[in-house]
């Protein structure tokens, strides 16, 4: 481990609070939180536990990354479908 | 890797192409079209390109962690991945409350998989005592590769700190807790791969590293050291 992933540890460990979700509810949140920021809201201000577990929890961060690219992705796709009719032909 | 990127671009294509076909589905049409036998079965390949599309989006951003999987085990392995996921978005239907949108709400479920597996894929040829070392004595010193500090001082104070640490990882933690937190602080394991190694699931394995965090948390400010005190004593400006 080097020091700045030890670091990165203690400021997890000092982080750590007694209101904390687990995997398994933010699992079940991450959807509205992505749709929150593909929307350009903040997700932080309704969601400020599912941004703390996502902070701690490696795993959940990788699958909420994941949806949000998946998303962006739709999102676009779907903008651009909307900006040219012929397409949807 | 090129052969591999030209054949994810092109199921990539084939996808976006199968999407244009259509506009959207609402919601309450997904719900609709899932749930009604005339219509169910395109409802279902459609959405099943969707979760193909996450998961090739998802690979790719981990591309280097498959390069021994040939093309078409690839391929196989994000068809399987999207197939998975379709029958638990069935299974889970009757829970979907429409606070999110659909597809968002269905592709957390492709992701996880994908997810799962690619962390096994690394980790599945090495034993179990490789992995998480249980019955081996664990020294934050031998994983701290870096904590000798320039100035001597600062050596004694971070071995202080690591010392106190360590102390409550032998004496305060169970043998659980002490298992889950070296083999995924210290060793970096997966989440996942722990979870599968102990017999259980990842949200217990979180479950063990937050009580071994708020042990450590409570271990550090007892002796009176702050967040400041330790990040400052590790070199943060």
């Amino acid at each position: 481990m080097k020091l700045e992933s030890f670091r990165q540890w203690i400021r997890q460990i000092y982080a750590t609070r007694d209101d904390e979700l687990d995997c398994d509810a933010v699992f079940d949140l991450i959807p509205r939180y992505v749709d929150k920021e593909i929307a350009g809201e903040d997700p932080t201000i309704d969601f400020p536990q599912v941004e703390h577990h996502l902070k701690q929890c490696s795993r959940c961060r990788d699958i909420y990354v994941g949806v949000l690219e998946a998303a962006k992705l739709e999102e676009k796709e779907e903008a651009e479908r909307a900006a040219s009719p012929s397409l949807q032909l | 890797m090129e052969g591999e990127r030209g054949t994810m671009e092109a199921s990539q294509k084939r996808v976006r192409e199968t999407m244009n076909r259509e506009r959207p589905r609402t919601n309450e049409e997904w719900l609709a079209d899932l749930g009604t036998q005339e219509t169910r079965a395109e409802a279902l390949a459609d959405l099943r390109e969707y979760l193909l599309k996450a998961v090739y989006v998802y690979l790719d951003r981990y591309r280097e962690d498959l390069f021994d999987l040939s093309r078409s085990e690839l391929e196989q392995m994000a068809e399987d991945f999207a197939q998975d996921a379709l029958l638990q978005v069935l299974d889970k239907l009757e829970t979907f409350r429409g606070e999110s949108k659909f597809t968002t709400w269905a592709y957390r479920f492709v992701i996880n998989e994908a997810a799962a597996e690619l962390r096994l894929h690394r980790w599945r040829t090495l034993s179990t005592e490789a992995v998480i070392g249980e019955g081996e004595e664990v020294s934050l010193l031998s994983f701290l590769s870096d904590a000798e500090a320039a100035d001597p001082e600062q050596t004694v104070a971070r071995t202080e700190i690591l010392v106190v640490m360590q102390r409550v990882i032998e004496e305060d933690l169970t043998r659980r807790q002490r298992v889950a937190l070296v083999s995924i602080k210290l060793r970096g394991v997966p989440v996942v791969e722990v979870a599968e190694r102990l017999d259980t699931t990842p949200n217990t394995i979180y479950k063990l590293i937050y009580d071994a965090r708020k042990k450590l948390k409570d271990g550090l400010e007892r002796r009176h050291y702050s967040q400041a005190d330790v990040l400052a004593i590790f070199g943060e400006e």
